[in-house]
C-alpha cells in the first residue's frame, strides 16, 4: 500500500506554494508548469454567507485514490513532476484548499493533464465538505 | 460473523455516529437493508459503499471483520 499523505491540516499557505515553485528551478528539463488552486468561496445559502469549509475524508482510501490519479496522469501524459496537496479540517473563506502542480517539457502536456487531474480529484477521491456559515450553522455540500 | 461499518460526510450526522457493528450479514444488499431498517432516514440520501477501501456493488459478499464504508457523493476540491 502506498503510504504517501496528500493532506495538509487547514489552509494551504501561499508561501508554501511559492517555495514549491522555487524548488523546481533546479529541474532543468522542465519548460512548463501548470498550477491549479482551489479557494473557498463565500457562497450564499438561505441568506447567509459561508465563513469557511470543514473538509473531512476517508484518508486511507483518499490517499490511495490520489496516488492512482498521479499514476494514471504519468501514464497518459509526458509529465516531469506532479504534486497534489488537499486540505483537511477548517479552511476559511478566501483561503486555499487544493494545490495541484504539474510540470512538463512543453506547455501542452501540463495544461491538458491539469484539467483531467483536477476532474479526477473532484470525482474519485472520498472527501466531503461541510460549509460553516457566518452564524456558525452548518450545511453539508451535496454535489 | 460481524462487519464494522463507518459513515462519512452528512451520513455520520444522519445515523448519529461514525461507526457501528452489524451482526449476521453476508452481502452488501442485506447489509444495506439492515442499515435502512435501523436508520430509515438513509433512504433519502445517495450513497456508495466500499469494503476494505475498494468500491463494491450490492452483490459483493462480506466476510467476518470486513470494514464497510458508507459514503455520500464525493465533494473534494
Amino acid at each position: 500500500m502506498n503510504a504517501k499523505n496528500y493532506f495538509i491540516q487547514g489552509a494551504i499557505d501561499p508561501v508554501f506554494i511559492g517555495e514549491q515553485i522555487a524548488k523546481h528551478s533546479a529541474k532543468h528539463a522542465i519548460g512548463a508548469h501548470s498550477i491549479f488552486l482551489g479557494q473557498v468561496r463565500a457562497d450564499e445559502n438561505v441568506g447567509k454567507h459561508v465563513a469557511g469549509i470543514e473538509y473531512s475524508a476517508y484518508e486511507d482510501m483518499a490517499n490511495q485514490a490520489f496516488s492512482k490519479i498521479r499514476e494514471e496522469a504519468f501514464e497518459q501524459w509526458s509529465l516531469k513532476c506532479l504534486h497534489i496537496y488537499h486540505s483537511t479540517g477548517l479552511v476559511k473563506t478566501g483561503e486555499l484548499s487544493l494545490f495541484v502542480f504539474c510540470s512538463s517539457v512543453h506547455r501542452n502536456e501540463s495544461i491538458k493533464a491539469m484539467e483531467q487531474i483536477v476532474e479526477g480529484i473532484k470525482h474519485k477521491v472520498p472527501i466531503w465538505k461541510k460549509e460553516i456559515m457566518e452564524d456558525e450553522s452548518v450545511h453539508w455540500v451535496q454535489e | 460473523m460481524q462487519v464494522n461499518v463507518i459513515f462519512f460526510g452528512v451520513l455520520s450526522d444522519v445515523v448519529g455516529k461514525n461507526m457501528l457493528t452489524i451482526q449476521d450479514t453476508d452481502n452488501m444488499a442485506d447489509l444495506k437493508s439492515k442499515l435502512i431498517i435501523s436508520y430509515p432516514d438513509l433512504k433519502d440520501y445517495t450513497f456508495r459503499m466500499a469494503v476494505n477501501q475498494q468500491m463494491v456493488e450490492d452483490n459483493h459478499l462480506l466476510f467476518d471483520n470486513d470494514l464497510v464504508a458508507v459514503m455520500p457523493p464525493f465533494a473534494g476540491g
